[in-house]
């Protein structure tokens, strides 16, 4: 045991971790070796969340051990485990807004002189660690201000700053342009290189190959292996997984489109503070039984553009018509109810009522109409029925059906309801934005299965995408978008990753015409 | 299984409000064990049994059960508007505008509505004080101003037009001696005998409108699609906009509503029993205060508020009994004071709670 247990960074021994209702962990033994990049993958709600919150001391498990450096850890809180020198960036950035990078940092931390706050040391060891690991960071820009790859490169600065030895990155690359992706695989190499054993969580394959070493897969709880990645396969890795095979890309029949739906004409539409014009003069069609996709990298628009059809910003110029109805100044609700059904790009912003119940969101727009309401009384009984039916047809996995309150659902799962009540309500056109972001392949699978039977249903689909995958695997029309116009229409048959990279990064654009 | 029973939402709750009132209850016995000395057992005692003792428990009772309707409809005001993302610190301003139109139509028009005044007395308050709740609503909702500055500004701006209102009326303002002439009693709400009942208290039909009316919120919140609305705005404002909720309509609904919920306790406090008169001074009446933590113990449901208003009203009692032990009266108030707002801690102690029962079943909730 013991020359075993000096070849690990640290290990988790037969964790087992019970919720009511369900086991979480079963009995998982997760190694992982010193300076060693481990993936751990595995579908949502495979465990993987419960695992890593045992490893910070958030759950105590039931049975198992902790096992770092060789010795038996005992962790029962976060400043625990940050003693151990273990580390994470979360999905979900853990950064106050308005502080800047430096404040952001030391926060919890913070040196002090006579009782006052002092940050030159700070700085200066914070300056030596982006120039080691090269990473480029403003120490003094608001986090408010800055791309989502550097709020990233705030917190892998946070945990070097911390000096933790054990770097856990959750699902890091969901938020992330290509370019980013691919910055953030060099920093993750260099920490290596330093030392540092990272532990990768992700639903991406293609990442999974590319960085990590070894990846231990966890389905319902249980380990499925821990294997080699250079003996691996992106097929073997998705079956241990979802426990079948599954087509990476789907089959699409062919659907000849029909008469247009929505029609974008001109649009134009303010950024954020209300300043810059995010979207420029936007026109395009969206046909019956066709999924137009709009590809770009994050923050060329597309938010804005999304804001602008559903009604959420208003629309400074140009039209936006289903069909003969020009709803470009109606209001959110009379789109909503007539035309349209909208994916969010941000389930938490939009998407969903955290605290309501699963029923709840799903008559999240139809409240007020019947049969969900008879003046002004909401039948919540036949709401649970109307969200158990959902449930059991989309597969969302809750512990207390309809009556489960939406955070406690993991971030799959989530989605899936939102993807449940949007394609319920059956309008004619569905935008949906990143509908798999952060989704792993089974769901994936499932989602990108829904909006094609909806193309064959004879409905128009406009997606949002970032995922160069998604984008030449489901669509039938790509628009790229860059600085909030429209630079190119592509098609998917007849273009490649390395062409709609240029049209993204803006280094190429032929006129399109609005039809 | 046990646990389930113990982690279940109503059973949190509610035992860390009794932890949070116990809690505050032995912070009052430090006050007074520092303060009193050698009456401090004797007054603790008459906290502790809201002074039920020193008058009869049925006239105790029935202190507690007129006492407590003020706060109760100051506290659903300020539950009702929390739990819609609002909060409602303009309840004071509320409650005095609802006083003041109970007593206008209460003054004025007592011979043409015979029987009737009380009614009218009633409706005046909460359309009133609704009223004032709606400005408050329509400056925050379109004119974008916070809602703390807007509610504690209004609050003064009722405060002194009340006053001005009085003092150039002189049905109400009788002989200049600062406060008005008493409601006549076709403008008292019906005793429904309580009083009788609750000997020779001021009980009055008010707890039971009160009780009705905390019963009506709480339908509107769980049954109806404007609850529906109102809570979703409450808990994400982004989603319920993004689900095409007007949220603007929404934030000023939930203000009027919160504002008749106040007028409504200010008219039914000053036309809850015979001989009451309004004071003019500089300073807000603390009922509408007292509201907020009504609500925070009754965690901002209407029917918890209920009963934490009868237990705030059930301390206040006690509290002016101590004064026959010969503790000042503003010692009093501090003490009731301090032990009213710890009893709103209840929101920490349900954590610790949480914690509690996780350890002893092995594990986090």
């Amino acid at each position: 045991m013991s020359t075993e247990s000096t070849e690990f960074s640290f290990e988790m021994r037969n964790i087992t971790k019970v919720f009511p209702g369900i086991i979480a962990n079963n009995d998982i033994t997760f190694q992982v070796r010193k300076q060693e990049v481990h993936a751990l993958l595995g579908e949502n709600g495979a465990g993987k969340s419960t695992l890593m919150s045992v490893l910070f001391g958030l759950y105590q498990p039931e049975h198992g051990e902790i096992i770092i450096n060789g010795e038996k850890a005992s962790i029962r809180n976060p400043n625990d485990a940050n003693e151990y020198g273990i580390g994470m960036v979360h999905q979900h950035f853990k950064l106050v807004q308005n502080f800047t990078a430096l404040q952001n940092i030391v926060l919890g931390v913070e040196t002090t002189k006579n009782g006052f706050l002092d940050f030159a040391p700070a700085r200066a060891k914070l300056n030596e660690l982006t120039e080691h690991y090269q990473l480029k960071v403003d120490l003094d820009m608001l986090i408010e201000d800055m791309t989502v790859g550097m709020q990233q490169r705030v917190e892998i600065l946070k945990m070097l700053y911390r000096e933790n030895e054990i770097l856990i990155f959750d699902e890091p690359t969901a938020v992330l342009t290509p370019q980013e992706v691919e910055e953030l695989m060099k920093s993750i190499e260099g920490l290596v290189a330093e030392g540092k054993s990272i532990v990768f969580i992700s639903h991406k394959l293609n990442e999974i190959m590319r960085i990590a070493n070894r990846c231990t897969v966890l389905r319902s709880g249980k380990v499925t292996g821990t294997v080699d990645i250079k003996d691996t396969s992106k097929e073997e890795l998705s079956e241990m997984m979802v426990g079948r095979k599954v087509l990476l890309a789907p089959d699409k029949t062919q659907v000849k489109p029909g008469e247009v739906l929505m029609s974008v004409r001109d649009l134009m539409v303010k950024g954020a503070k209300g300043h810059n014009d995010a979207v420029r003069g936007v026109s395009f069609d969206v046909r019956r039984g066709e999924i137009l996709c709009i590809a770009g990298i994050d923050g060329n628009g597309q938010t804005e553009l999304v804001y602008g059809l559903t009604g959420l910003r208003k629309i400074e110029r140009g039209t936006v018509r289903f069909g003969d109805d020009d709803v470009t100044q109606k209001s959110i609700r009379y789109r909503n109810s007539r035309h349209l059904s909208h994916i969010p790009e941000d389930r938490h912003k939009h998407g969903l009522v955290l605290d309501y119940d699963i029923s709840e969101n799903m008559i999240l727009q139809t409240y007020y109409e019947k049969p969900v309401s008879t003046r002004g009384i909401i039948d919540y009984r036949g709401a649970y029925e109307h969200a158990d039916e959902l449930i059991e047809r989309y597969d969302v996995r809750c512990a207390q059906g309809a009556r489960t309150r939406a955070g406690s659902l993991s971030g799959g799962n989530q989605q899936k309801v939102i993807v449940a009540r949007e394609i319920e309500r059956n309008s004619d056109v569905l935008i949906a934005v990143q509908p798999t972001r952060g989704m792993d392949v089974g769901a994936i699978e499932f989602i990108h299965k829904q909006l094609l039977r909806m193309r064959e249903d004879g409905k128009g689909i406009l997606l949002i995408s970032l995922e160069l995958e998604e984008v030449m695997n489901i669509s039938d029309r790509i628009l790229v978008m860059y600085e909030g116009e429209i630079v190119g229409e592509l098609d998917p048959d007849k273009t490649d990753f390395q062409e709609l990279g240029l049209y993204m990064a803006g280094a190429k654009r032929t006129p399109v015409s609005a039809a | 299984m046990a646990k389930k029973i113990f982690i279940s939402p109503f059973m949190v709750t509610f035992v860390a409000t009794i932890i949070t009132i116990i809690i505050g209850l032995l912070i009052g016995l430090i006050l007074l064990l520092l303060t009193s000395g050698n009456v401090a057992l004797p007054a603790f005692k008459m906290i502790v049994t809201g002074g039920f003792g020193l008058t009869g428990l049925l006239n105790g009772i029935g202190r507690v059960l007129y006492y407590a309707v003020p706060i109760m409809m100051t506290g659903l005001s300020v539950g009702f508007a929390l739990r819609t993302g609002i909060f409602n610190i303009g309840a004071p301003g509320q409650f005095l505008i609802g006083l003041y139109a109970g007593l206008f139509v209460a003054m004025h028009f007592s011979p043409q509505l015979g029987a009737y005044t009380w009614v009218f007395s009633i409706l005046a308050g909460a359309a009133c004080g609704g009223l004032w709740g709606l400005l408050q609503g329509v400056l925050q909702a379109y004119k974008n101003l916070n809602a703390i500055v807007c509610g504690i500004m209004l609050n003064y701006v009722s405060l002194f037009l009340v006053n001005m209102l009085i003092r150039s009326d002189h049905a109400l303002y009788v002989g200049g001696q600062g406060w008005t002439a008493p409601v006549p009693s076709v403008g008292l709400l019906p005793s429904f005998n309580l009083n009788q009942i609750f000997t020779a208290s001021a009980a009055n039909s008010g707890i039971v409108f009160g009780v009705i009316v905390c019963v009506v919120a709480f339908i509107i919140l769980k049954k109806t699609t404007a609850g529906f609305e109102m809570k979703a705005c409450g808990l994400n404002r982004d989603a319920a906009q993004y689900a095409g909720v007007n949220v603007k309509k929404a934030a000023i609904l939930a203000m009027l509503l919160a504002g008749i919920f106040a007028g409504l306790g200010g008219t039914m406090y000053h036309n809850g029993t015979m001989g009451q008169q309004y004071t003019l001074t500089d300073a807000l009446r603390p009922e509408g205060f007292t509201g907020i933590p009504v609500a925070l113990l009754g965690s901002n449901h209407p029917i918890a508020i209920i009963f934490s208003g009868l237990f705030i009203a059930y301390l206040e009692v006690g509290g002016l009994g101590m004064q026959s032990l010969g503790i000042p009266s503003e010692m009093v108030t501090i003490i009731t004071s301090v032990t009213i707002f710890f009893c709103s801690f209840n929101l920490l102690f349900k954590k610790m709670y949480i914690r509690l029962i996780g350890k002893a079943f092995g594990e986090m909730i």
